[in-house]
């Protein structure tokens, strides 16, 4: 994992956006959804991608992945946790970002408990 | 937190075994619930199976599909909840990018999350709504009994 250094550009009310599959939506008992903390947790490149909302649009980040849903945070809510927030703009997906390290534990799970969903795209 | 806090890692990773470790055996049958536990446990491997062929990139993030060994040690784990099942929900279970699953319990206000990573170590997150403690080791040594004694709000 590369050294990665926390960009102040992102500001902290920047709001960021993370594609969750629907394998990783936990049904509560009043019907309503919520993103499993796994929903934040990158065990392969211990880097969570993610969106940078103003630089792409719902469309464009689920744009391959119809069944998906995108849950938002913002980047100061993520550095109040300890990580850093890095653009990682790409040709395919200039919005691109990277929280690093990833998420994992109980920290996974405040990503999961803070986000509200953009858009949620259940089975039913 | 009741008695996961009050009991140090010591307790909830230590050496235990199943009652039907190495196959669902004739000893086994006899000592516990067989129709509930082979109900909970051939529809947890059900969603086991789901899992077990994935591509690569199944995600969209890049993971690599679900290791072979984090299969095997998920469903020796699950042998040995079934040992509970009488007692226990069915528990979520979903891969986690990276290559390993991850399978999450929930009773009223109580969770118990566990991760098999891809070196098959886990990591358990244990919620019950006003705080979140974590503690990680070796499946094989994971007490399975006290995690559900406190899962379900029994003492132990």
């Amino acid at each position: 994992m590369a050294d990665r250094v926390d960009d102040p550009s992102v500001t902290d009310d920047t709001i960021l956006w993370r594609r969750v599959l629907p394998d990783w939506l936990h049904k509560n008992e009043d019907g309503s959804y919520r993103p499993q903390s796994i929903a934040f947790v990158d065990r392969g490149s211990h880097e969570l991608s993610v969106h940078i909302s103003h630089m792409t649009t719902p469309q464009k980040a689920l744009a391959g992945f119809p069944d998906d849903s995108l849950a938002s945070f913002t980047a100061g809510f993520a550095r109040s946790l300890g990580f850093k927030v890095v653009p990682d703009s790409t040709p395919v997906d200039p919005s691109h970002a990277l929280i690093c390290p990833s998420p994992t534990g109980k920290k996974a799970k405040k990503f999961a408990k803070e986000s509200t969903w953009v858009v949620l795209k259940t089975a039913q | 937190m009741t008695s996961i806090q009050a009991k140090s890692t010591h307790s909830i990773f230590e050496p235990t075994e199943s009652r039907i470790s190495g196959a669902w055996s004739t000893q086994w049958v006899g000592v516990t619930n067989v129709l509930s536990a082979e109900s909970w446990f051939y529809t947890v491997l059900d969603s086991v199976r789901e899992y077990v062929d994935l591509n690569s990139d199944w995600d969209g993030y890049g993971s690599p599909p679900v290791h072979q060994r984090v299969v095997e040690t998920t469903v020796s784990l699950l042998a040995r909840f079934a040992d509970e099942a009488a007692r226990l929900p069915l528990p979520e279970i979903a891969p986690v990018t990276g290559g390993g699953l991850h399978l999450e319990f929930e009773v009223a206000a109580k969770g118990l999350e566990i991760e098999i990573l891809p070196d098959t170590t886990i990591e358990i997150l244990f919620s019950d709504g006003e705080e979140d403690i974590e503690v990680s080791g070796r499946a094989e040594w994971f007490n399975v009994p006290l995690a559900s004694t406190w899962l379900l709000g029994e003492s132990y």
